[in-house]
């Protein structure tokens, strides 16, 4: 792996820790967020909001674009101070929209004039306006610090997910019960991802108690401790709130492989079920998913001769299962870039991948440096990425296929990627891509 | 500089008379919280340092910051953007950015060896108090670069996209541009043009420049898009000073009026046909070049005609409701009034008071009374334009992408396209798509019914227009 140079001037590629914060909101049904910060910010996230092709689920009579109320700071508010601005709002929204949730964001501002906002959102409840103040009491409240400077999406994603802990209750355990932690909800496909997740893991004699987050009601959220075990799909999101649950509930958790391509799926299956007791229900049906889905596989990308080159751009977990999914699949790739730093699990499949030397894995590059290593390597046909790599594709002149977030000009992906399916279905794709069939 | 203006800055509704009522008393105020829809300074002034060939603009601050911008660039206006930032992390907050500064242009000067180096001065750098100038005076004799500037965009003062313009634009006249030893015969400069690279958008610039060419005009700069730093140096030859739209003509046409002597005229963008003939007519009554321009005029009416009376069939009576950026406002007003629309429901982001009496004119003109809204909340605009039962609609989509898309509303979109829809020759593009979105798009719903979200809105944001119109 090739950290880039620690650059004084750096041309980011990641959003900031707002952006994941309001994205893992989105994710929580009947969930409202309040902005405590200026309207440019706001007006970003929105922007960002719009791209999402899961439409979060906002309680009546929110409109169905997506709905970011703000308290919209300005110079004088620096200067005279905010007042209870945050508490009105977190008043007014909960008597406007009635949501089961209410997650206030801080931005760099209201940081650093020192804003206690927690404080001020736990009050909206308190406010003069008697109706209100029970409007506002029906709601559960979160504050989450989410100054940009303090870290990047995947920082914002996972503060939510751990943050929700809080609502969550003492259940008793079920056994063979897991929840899937890291679950980026609005990411493509996410819905049949977690479907085919359900489907491997039932078939062992698993069931899925709770997903972090894929429009997930407030009841299973409180739920969520009644799982005995919980399955990190992606570390950097998940990881946080796994051990905040191993803390407060004794949940176990497992930082699993991330299931993609025939392998990581098995390994996938291997690893939830050997927490769970049920190895010998995997190796089982390792073997008959495997043995059916290796000839699908085999069916469609028995007719591409001609070798394929493609690099993969996004964030580890994806980058290391998506890299691994395309090799599986006769794919060389020569180059991956990681938008964010791995952690130990992640960095470990990575490493497996890269190993040999064939593979470069940059972390954190520029678009820049990205773009050199594509050129590097000979070019490659093929970028799967987000719509943020369009420019990087076209200089390299490969076909980006925008399958992460932010993906723009995507219309539809109701296959999933993760899994046995997953695999056949990508394997479909690459092979409707050799001969460039589009619709 | 005063960027602010001595205009309410907040939310209005109502009709035009009470604007007029608003904008005399100087009173505004804000409700606690709402959902506005309005980018802040730092996007103004990056969009005009990212335009300039030769320029960088270094964002001083978090990289969350830059990222949203660049992200905002690429994606509605599908030009790549360079956007280094200084990366300001917790350390910095509580210690000072000013030594990360120092480093960050010593590297965007030895990285990229640009002429002019813009420092973006963002929320937070603000908060705390960097001081900005004084590393930049610091480190000016280190650098290749020719020029050095600060420019302050922070989203807390300078809310509105307008502001970054602004301040951008008096960043490069008080720095950049020299005292014209010539002043060039019959020549404009394009100001405030802001879109670089292919895009569509910035192809309407090239669009005006022939137009004028056609009457004997010629422009001199395009301030700032597609210049090098050598033009915009060189911009106060000219003699006239064209703004984009009307945030342009504010403070920074009014600054080089007063430090070059370069006046301007404040035309409406030149949407539809009659915008077009006014935008083109303003020029030649500056230069007295009436007769020519009547004559392009009078040609261009008979090429448009045929395509005016196909796209008015498909629209007249309908109503409409206007929607967008104040400059595009006053321009879309008088364009579905050409088409013969009802416009019901005018709705522009905050502005300075030159853009609210270009609104305000423009709804003179058509002699209709719509009801106006001025940075009123997002879900309001949506809900209003709902209750009005509005069937067309003119100006930004991105604001709107799922009910833009979904309701299938006949609709003229003005911020992303495929093909250039200024002057004449747009006019002819702009005039297909409205025949295009009124008479052919399936499925047409009426403004408010929902549907499934998801694909369509992605697509409307870059993807979808991009198809249809490739």
């Amino acid at each position: 792996m090739y950290p880039t140079a620690d650059r004084a001037a750096r041309d980011p590629i990641t959003p900031g820790m707002l952006s994941g914060a309001f994205r893992a909101a989105q994710a929580v049904a009947r969930c409202m967020t309040i902005f405590h910060g200026p309207q440019g910010c706001q007006e970003n996230l929105y922007a960002e909001a719009c791209f999402v092709h899961e439409q979060p689920e906002y309680p009546e009579p929110a409109a169905g674009e997506p709905f970011l109320p703000s308290t919209v700071l300005t110079d004088s508010d620096l200067i005279m101070g905010p007042e209870d601005k945050l508490a009105r709002a977190a008043t007014g929204v909960a008597r406007e929209y009635r949501p089961d949730l209410i997650i206030a964001f801080s931005s760099d501002a209201a940081e650093i004039i020192g804003e206690d906002a927690k404080n001020l959102v736990q009050r909206a409840d308190e406010g003069s306006d008697g109706a209100a103040g029970e409007a506002a009491g029906e709601a559960h409240r979160l504050w989450v610090d989410t100054a940009s400077f303090k870290g990047s999406w995947v920082d914002g994603y996972a503060a939510v997910l751990a943050a929700l802990t809080a609502l969550m209750t003492e259940t008793p355990v079920r056994p063979l019960t897991v929840n899937l932690l890291g679950v980026a909800g609005d990411e493509l496909g996410a819905r049949a991802d977690i479907a085919e997740l359900r489907r491997m893991l039932r078939r062992v004699g698993a069931e899925v108690n709770a997903v972090l987050l894929c429009h997930t009601p407030l009841a299973a959220i409180r739920g969520a401790p009644a799982a005995s075990l919980n399955v990190v799909v992606a570390e950097e999101l998940g990881l946080p709130v796994a051990q905040a649950m191993e803390r407060r509930f004794k949940t176990p958790y497992l930082v699993a492989t991330p299931p993609y391509g025939l392998a990581g799926a098995a390994r996938f299956l291997d690893e939830v079920a050997a927490a769970l007791g049920l190895e010998e229900n995997a190796r089982r049906v390792n073997e008959q998913e495997t043995r059916a889905m290796g000839a699908k596989i085999r069916s469609y990308s028995g007719f591409i001769t001609v070798p394929m080159r493609a690099s993969v751009c996004g964030e580890p977990s994806f980058v290391a299962g998506l890299a691994g999914l395309l090799s599986e699949l006769g794919v060389y790739v020569p180059v991956v870039a990681l938008r964010t730093p791995p952690g130990p699990s992640a960095a470990r499949v990575v490493e497996d991948f890269t190993g040999n030397g064939e593979c470069a894995a940059l972390v954190e590059p520029e678009h820049a440096d990205y773009l050199d290593a594509l050129r590097d390597c000979g070019g490659v046909d093929y970028i799967f990425g987000s719509a943020m790599e369009q420019f990087v594709a076209a200089d390299v002149g490969a076909t980006l296929v925008e399958c992460t977030y932010p993906a723009v000009r995507v219309l539809d992906w109701d296959e999933p990627t993760l899994g046995f399916c997953g695999a056949a279905a990508m394997a479909r794709r690459l092979g409707r891509a050799f001969f460039k069939q589009v619709m | 500089m005063r960027l602010k203006e001595a205009c309410p800055e907040g939310p209005f509704r109502g009709r035009a008379a009470e604007l007029e009522a608003w904008l005399a008393s100087g009173r505004a105020s804000r409700p606690d919280w709402y959902h506005p829809v309005r980018v802040c300074g730092l996007f103004g002034a990056m969009r005009i340092f990212a335009s300039i060939r030769g320029a960088v603009p270094l964002v001083h601050g978090p990289p969350g910051c830059a990222y949203f911008q660049k992200f905002q660039v690429v994606i509605s206006f599908g030009h790549p953007v360079p956007a280094p930032c200084t990366g300001m992390g917790e350390n910095d907050v509580i210690h000072g950015g000013e030594d990360r500064l120092r480093r960050a242009v010593l590297e965007v000067d030895r990285r990229y060896k640009p002429r002019l180096i813009a420092v973006l001065n963002t929320c937070t750098p603000m908060i705390i108090g960097d001081d900005v100038a004084a590393v930049l005076h610091d480190v000016r004799g280190e650098v290749g670069a020719r020029y050095l500037l600060a420019v302050n965009a922070d989203g807390l003062q300078h809310y509105s996209q307008g502001h970054g313009y602004n301040a951008a634009l008096a960043g490069l006249i008080e720095n950049v541009m020299q005292p014209a030893g010539i002043r060039l015969e019959r020549s404009v400069n394009l100001f405030g043009e802001v879109v670089g690279g292919d895009a569509a958008l910035a192809r309407d610039k090239f669009l005006l420049r022939d137009m004028l060419a056609r009457i004997g005009v010629y422009v001199n700069a395009m301030v700032p898009a597609g210049s090098a730093v050598e033009d915009i140096e060189r911009a106060p030859r000219a003699r006239l000073n064209v703004p984009r739209c009307g945030p342009m003509a504010g403070p920074a046409a009014r600054l080089m009026r007063e430090r070059f002597d370069v006046p301007f005229v404040s035309p409406a963008m030149p949407y539809g046909v009659a915008n077009s003939e006014r935008w083109l007519m303003s020029v030649a009554e500056f230069f007295g070049l009436e007769e020519g321009a009547r004559r392009v005029i009078a040609a261009e009416r008979r090429r448009l005609r045929p395509l005016l009376a196909q796209a008015r069939a498909g629209l007249a009576g309908k109503r409409a409701a206007v929607h967008g950026g104040p400059g595009r406002v006053a321009a879309n007003i008088r364009f579905a009034h050409e088409l013969g629309c009802r416009i019901e429901v005018v709705s522009l982001f905050f502005a300075t008071e030159a853009a609210y009496r270009q609104v305000l004119d423009a709804v003179a003109e058509t002699g209709q009374d719509p009801l106006i809204l001025i940075d009123r909340s997002m879900e309001e605009v949506r809900r209003t334009v709902a209750e009005q039962g509005i069937e067309a609609w003119f100006g930004n989509s991105l604001d709107f992408p799922a009910t833009y898309m979904q309701s299938g509303l006949a609709a003229f979109e003005t911020l992303i396209y495929q093909v250039p829809y200024e002057g004449f020759i747009g006019c002819a593009n702009a005039l297909r798509h409205v025949v295009h979105r009124s008479q052919h798009v399936p499925l047409a719903r009426p403004a408010g019914a929902r549907g499934t979200a998801g694909a369509p809105r992605a697509a409307c944001r870059g993807g979808g227009e991009r198809r249809w119109h490739g």
